[in-house]
């Protein structure tokens, strides 16, 4: 934890993938506080430690994952009263509508199609980062 | 009184009888004629002998009176006047036994008179002699007695006569009578024996006819029989309320009861569950007033509880007034198709996790090549040299190219499993939107559009989009590189369904390669010429398939192509 101040969490297992995720992150000059994670548990345990760790503005979560699933670990945030005010995203390769269905019955905030294209894939994250980070008013923890 | 025997015996019996008691009247007739006149013979020969009594005793009255006149001796007269008597009295029972006969009537009236006139002369004679012998003896020299005998004796020849001819014309007839008995009788027992035996041989064959038919019908029942009990199907009778009136040999033996523990005992809702027991509630009203009942699932308890899927059909027997009198059902052990829906089921699950795996695992490292090629691209473009630089476009361009053929490769599986929902659509305004998007995305190419107003007709939204995208964007598509191109939009109908077309005058394709149009990933243009992933007629096919419809395609090479579709009238 280099920087104690958290805007972005990416939970992501795949190396590659969060490295063009943060590419384009950085792209736009929002990366600067972003925070990556390697999977559920990780993720599980920076958000839920005593005593507790900076709380993330926004948290970009991968679905698949090994040992705790990105579903779960939505589950677990939404579920927390303190927690459930940070808007998460959920990152997919899916398109499978039963996957979509689960994310926003969870509570999910938004959903994206991880593109295979790195055109669209910059422009989505960019999207995404803008929006949730600098046009969304969100509730002051 | 009903007959069981053939109409031809019955009229046989009939004609025997009529002819045998026809005979039987002739012979008793004749038989009666013989017998009459055998009574009228031994009458003639009555009065021949009490006519031959009479002359017998007459001349007994003259013999002895002639004695006595010549001889004077009293001892001659002691039988006199017994022949006297006899005379008379066989005269008077002549006179009686001719009574029907009055000419012979009149004879014996003469034969009395003559008699009497006889015995008159004796008398005198036999008075004269006891006075005197020569008085007497002038008198008989007279002659006159022997002349008076002599007429009586002819009298009496004569009334022979007559006798003896009527017996001689009795005994002719009599001939006559019993030849004619000979034959009517003879003829009565030919007739007899004639029945007798073609009356046999004519029931021996009906009865024989009889024995072949029931025989035949007998097999003819067993075979009826043998498929009932034994056919690979169970069925079963119930009565109105719905308790077992019988059951065949198959069903049984899928149950595991005998006939003895069904028939009659049980209720068929106790072997049969459908639908949780609803359908006496709500089937039985549908039940009744059409008839019967079709293909309904239903769960067969055996008697070890084991449950059986099976189909049940049932067809209701009904009385003048629709009452329910039994039904006929029959069913069918379903759990074979069971299994293979449930591995169908199965299969479909599996190749939903299939691709949903391929959706993330596929496309994660191709967006991993995609994305770093591309970073390379744009952060190291100046370090690569003019090889390099082509290769990495290379690199980028197939890394697109694999993500479309996945997503169209996962679309296409999608809309093999997604259940259709059909409804009315204005298929001209429909295909005029969905050409204006595609038109808008064409270049400055000339195209000619030649649209006649299309029929309406019912399908899934939806898809139905897809097959138009996909046929439009291919008639685009391969009119590219001619100076005008011509796209031709209409649709006719045949009375059971919609036929839709697009025809263009682009490159076309070798009918010799028809086989490989609709199939998935198959493509007959080199990508270089042509883009795409050869998914699209494949998923144009499906859609169309899943709508129940046809979709066919004739081409010609470099001078276009007609894609048709055709979707069923409602």
């Amino acid at each position: 934890m280099s920087n104690s101040i958290v805007e972005i969490l990416l939970v992501e297992d795949n190396m590659d993938d969060a490295g063009l995720t943060i590419r384009a992150l950085k792209k736009n000059n929002l990366a600067n506080h972003l925070l990556h994670l390697h999977d559920g548990e990780e993720a599980l345990a920076y958000l839920f430690s005593e005593p507790p760790n900076p709380i993330p503005k926004l948290i970009l979560l991968d679905l698949k994952m090994p040992k705790i699933g990105g579903i779960e670990v939505l589950k677990k945030i939404k579920s927390d009263d303190q927690k459930k005010v940070i808007p998460v995203v959920m990152l997919t390769s899916s398109k499978e509508d039963q996957d979509i269905v689960v994310a926003y019955e969870m509570g999910a905030n938004a959903y994206i199609v991880k593109p295979v294209g790195f055109d669209n894939f910059l422009t989505a994250v960019t999207e995404l980062g803008m929006f949730w980070l600098v046009s969304n008013q969100s509730p002051n923890l | 009184m009903k007959f069981y025997i053939n109409t031809k015996i019955l009229v046989g019996f009939a004609i025997s009888i009529l002819i045998i008691f026809s005979l039987g009247l002739l012979s008793f007739t004749y038989i009666r004629n013989v017998i009459e006149i055998g009574r009228w013979g031994a009458h003639a020969r009555q009065v021949l002998f009490h006519t031959e009594q009479v002359r017998s005793f007459l001349m007994e009255v003259q013999t002895d009176q002639l004695r006595y006149a010549l001889t004077g001796d009293s001892t001659f007269l002691t039988p006199y006047p017994g022949a006297v008597r006899s005379v008379r009295n066989y005269i008077g029972e002549l006179d009686s036994l001719v009574a029907d006969n009055p000419k012979q009537g009149d004879r014996i009236r003469q034969l009395r008179k003559a008699a009497e006139r006889r015995i008159a002369f004796s008398d005198t004679i036999i008075a004269l002699r006891r006075k005197s012998f020569e008085n007497a003896r002038a008198l008989v020299m007279t002659f006159q007695g022997a002349k008076i005998m002599a007429a009586a004796q002819r009298i009496m020849d004569e009334i022979q006569k007559e006798e003896n001819g009527l017996i001689q014309e009795r005994s002719a007839s009599i001939g006559k009578q019993f030849y004619r008995f000979a034959y009517a009788f003879g003829g009565l027992l030919i007739a007899m024996f004639a029945s007798l035996v073609i009356l046999t041989y004519a029931v021996n064959a009906s009865l024989k006819a009889r024995a072949v038919a029931e025989q035949k019908l007998k097999r003819a029942s067993d075979r009826a029989r043998d498929l009932y009990e034994n056919a690979p199907c169970g069925y079963f009778s119930v009565d109105n309320i719905g308790a077992f009136e019988n059951i065949n040999a198959t069903l049984l033996r899928w149950l595991g009861y005998s006939k003895e523990e069904i028939v009659g005992k049980l209720h068929f809702t106790e072997i049969l569950r459908m639908n949780g027991g609803s359908f006496l509630k709500e089937g039985l009203p549908e039940y009744l007033s059409k008839g019967s009942v079709n293909n309904v699932e239903a769960e067969m308890v055996l008697k070890n509880n084991t449950l059986v899927p099976t189909i049940l059909n049932a067809a209701a027997i009904l009385d003048s007034s629709g009452n329910l009198i039994s039904s006929r059902c029959t069913v069918f052990d379903n759990s074979e198709r069971k299994k293979a829906e449930e591995e169908v089921r199965q299969t479909n699950r599996e190749l939903e996790s299939f691709s949903y795996s391929v959706s993330h695992d596929l496309r994660a490292p191709l967006r991993s090549v995609g994305g770093y090629a591309q970073i390379l691209r744009d952060d190291y473009y100046d370090k690569l040299d003019e090889e390099g630089k082509r290769v990495i476009g290379v690199i980028i361009n197939n890394a697109k190219r694999m993500g479309r053929l996945i997503d169209d490769l996962l679309a296409f599986s999608k809309a093999s499993r997604k259940e259709i929902g059909k409804s009315q659509i204005n298929m001209d305004e429909f295909v005029k939107l969905i050409l204006d998007e595609l038109l808008q995305q064409e270049g400055q190419r000339k195209i000619k559009i030649d649209r006649t107003e299309l029929l309406s007709g019912a399908a899934d939204v939806n898809m139905i989009r897809q097959v138009w995208v996909n046929l439009l964007s291919n008639a685009l598509k391969y009119t590219q590189k001619k100076e005008t191109a011509c796209i031709e939009i209409g649709s006719y109908e045949d009375p059971k369904e919609i036929i839709y077309f697009v025809k263009d005058n682009g490159v076309g394709f070798n009918m010799a390669y028809y086989d490989k149009l609709f199939g998935v990933f198959q493509r007959l243009h080199k990508a270089e010429e042509f883009e795409g992933t050869g998914v699209g007629l494949a998923f144009v096919k499906r859609i169309i398939e899943k709508h129940q419809g046809r979709v066919w395609a004739e081409a010609e090479l470099n001078a276009g192509a007609t894609f048709y579709f055709s979707i069923p009238k409602l």
